[in-house]
């Protein structure tokens, strides 16, 4: 940790309001970027952004600074953004339950999700990659978001995701073999329907 | 053959799709939504707070407790006075009557 992030996390600590928002400042697009990859969906990532900062100065007395401060704001963000999914989850089961009854009001779908900071002639294919992400078991989709969305080393994720490198390694890995088949069936179906 | 090829071809290109991918921004004004939010959570707290401590099985052992710290207070500074005001009598008494035994050494010893 160098002096001036020193220097914040004591002015955090005390309470320091221009404290707290140069740290949103420094941080804002770290947090909403990795947040919108993991929920696609830019309304709930700002909501996710909020609610983070607003941990970060509740709890700012509980880090120890064993670690970088992004490291905490990585992890508070991805426990937040599956918190999140979660909930979400947990409401769509409830909406279709109510729809067996006869009560569904607005049923949403899914929409396929167009990330601003991807260049317009890969959008189509980054759409199918950011949907087959989605269907990657947690870990592996966090650790491939973090890498190739938030631009992270293998050494940083295993420091955000405290683990070994290896166990990274082997999560991209196993990411990136389980992308290219959900992609493969996915085109399949796309050419056997045309 | 050409389909299997052309299928590998659209993996790559979107297995690499994410590649130079730019930071995206959250929506103006995050600060002012952050405090916002903030203070919102802290009278948030402060009505969690009142709502637990208002709640029937908090409030009326609290209320118990307090009732029973007080008589037992009371009872213990009774005692203590009553004790007190005792002992005052007791030796009261002994100077106004002088219970104390003389014997003829402390009279031939009196000084004058």
């Amino acid at each position: 940790m160098n002096q001036s992030e020193d220097a914040l996390i004591r002015q955090l600590k005390q309470g320091d309001q221009s404290g707290f928002t140069t740290v949103m400042e420094m941080y804002q697009d770290l947090v909403y970027n990795t947040a919108l990859g993991i929920v696609q969906n830019a309304t709930d990532a700002d909501d996710i952004t909020q609610e983070v900062f607003v941990q970060v100065y509740l709890s700012i007395s509980n880090f120890k600074g064993e670690s970088k401060l992004s490291t905490w704001l990585y992890r508070i963000t991805i426990s937040k953004s599956l918190d999140h999914e979660k909930r979400k989850k947990r409401k769509k089961r409830f909406a279709f339950v109510q729809g067996l009854f006869g009560n569904n009001e607005e049923e949403q779908h899914p929409v396929e999700f167009d990330h601003p900071g991807i260049q317009l002639e890969k959008k189509e294919k980054a759409g199918q990659l950011m949907n087959a992400m989605k269907q990657l078991p947690e870990k592996q989709r966090i650790a491939f978001t973090l890498h190739k969305i938030e631009g992270q080393s293998h050494h940083e994720i295993a420091a955000i995701m405290n683990t070994t490198l290896y166990a990274v390694e082997s999560l991209m890995g196993r990411a990136k073999t389980n992308l290219k088949k959900i992609l493969h069936n996915y085109y399949q179906e796309k050419f056997s329907d045309t | 053959m050409k389909k299997e090829e052309e299928i590998q071809q659209m993996i790559n290109e979107a297995m690499n799709s994410l590649n130079n991918i730019q930071r995206a921004s959250p929506a103006p004004y995050l600060q002012t939504r952050v405090l916002q939010r903030l203070n919102k959570t802290r009278e948030t707290l402060w009505e969690k707070a009142v709502w637990f401590i208002g709640r029937p099985a908090i409030a009326v052992p609290a209320m118990l407790l307090l009732i029973v710290v007080n008589v037992v207070a009371v009872l213990v500074n009774d005692g203590a006075a009553i004790s007190a005001v005792t002992e005052h009598n007791i030796t009261g008494s002994n100077d106004e009557f002088s219970f104390s035994v003389a014997t003829i050494y402390d009279i031939e010893n009196q000084e004058p």
